[in-house]
């Protein structure tokens, strides 16, 4: 609301174009996030909970950690996929530490990103700095979330 | 207003993809569960959508205010003028609100590298538009996960962008085969 505020106090010229802009992600949302929730719940229902919280479960440990950042790694797409998948794993008892690990690394790796952008915009170079320099912080994060909540019991 | 189906296409790659895991899960819970199991899960689904839909909607006008708050050339010309570890959390920061998809967010980059920032700030931008996202924990992570456990997330991915653009930076100076002559390529 306040952004909204600062727009029209601003920028009125701009509201069309900004409600626009929200209308086309939205009917592209609308039409495929519906789909993406029932396949999530679909495959939850496939999922045992056995597969997943010995791995990445809350008392996994540094070991889940690692493993939620292989597995974050190789999600190969954009976020209508990864968060519908992600409520499985979370949903399957996921601790919350792993969690962030696993779209912490899926966020930095992204290899639809990698390939359709980074490559073709910024070249192979970049590409292997960027991993070589932030490969491995999303274990970082897994590790700050794990004192976090150490420290801060729920 | 004619003209609209070629603005976007609705039923492209993704959205076949989407229905093909759709159909396919759903087979298989008919075959597991029967009707029931289907039944149930499109009730959890019902719910789910209910619930993150509207979450989701709120988001993205959000992230299309920001977008027109925050002019690009602007940005770059800013940050590319920068140095050392202050740009460094700059472009973090920066990184960080910037709102949009890759679309939006690689000219900025490309543009960043042009206006002579340091590879250490063009690769904290980066992680810090990915992995810090403000507009993705308001679209995507509050929707689906919860207020809670989007602010934990939120606050332990905070370093994250500003170690990788030391690194980078580290890197870049010392490891020729890491070296990045931007000027040279653009």
């Amino acid at each position: 609301m306040i952004l909204l505020a600062i727009t029209i106090a601003r920028q009125p010229q701009e509201l069309p174009k900004v409600f626009r802009r929200a209308r086309s992600q939205l009917v592209v949302f609308g039409v495929r996030l519906p789909l993406a929730i029932l396949s999530a719940a679909f495959i939850s229902m496939l999922v045992p909970p056995d597969a997943v919280v010995p791995y990445v479960g809350p008392e996994s440990g540094f070991i889940g950690i690692l493993a939620a950042v292989a597995f974050g790694a190789v999600i190969p797409g954009g976020p209508i996929l990864t968060f519908p998948l992600a409520l499985v794993v979370w949903r399957s008892g996921a601790g919350q530490a792993q969690m962030i690990a696993l779209l912490a690394s899926w966020s930095v790796f992204a290899v639809h990103r990698i390939i359709s952008y980074e490559l073709p915009m910024l070249g192979p170079r970049f590409v292997a700095l960027k991993l070589t320099s932030s490969g491995w912080l999303p274990i970082i994060a897994g590790l700050i979330a794990m004192g976090v909540l150490a420290l801060w019991p729920q | 207003m004619s003209n609209r189906k070629t603005d976007f296409k609705l039923i492209d790659g993704g959205f076949n993809f989407l229905a093909a895991i759709c159909l396919i899960s759903g087979l298989f819970v008919f075959w597991f569960y029967g009707l029931p199991g289907v039944l149930s899960a499109l009730r959890t689904a019902a719910g789910d959508s209910l619930f993150i839909i509207p979450l989701i909607a709120l988001g993205v006008t959000i992230g299309a205010l920001l977008t027109s708050l925050v002019p690009n050339e602007i940005v770059a010309r800013h940050l590319g003028r920068q140095a050392g570890f202050r740009a460094i959390v700059l472009s973090s920061v920066i990184g960080s609100i910037m709102p949009g998809g890759p679309f939006v967010a690689f000219p900025i980059i490309v543009a960043l590298g042009g206006a002579g920032a340091s590879v250490g700030s063009l690769i904290a931008f980066l992680t810090a538009w990915s992995a810090v996202g403000v507009h993705r924990l308001l679209v995507w992570e509050i929707p689906f996960m919860g207020a809670e456990f989007g602010t934990l997330r939120f606050v332990c991915s905070i370093p994250i962008p500003i170690i990788a653009g030391v690194v980078a930076n580290k890197l870049s100076d010392n490891v020729r085969a890491l070296r990045m002559d931007w000027e040279k390529r653009h």
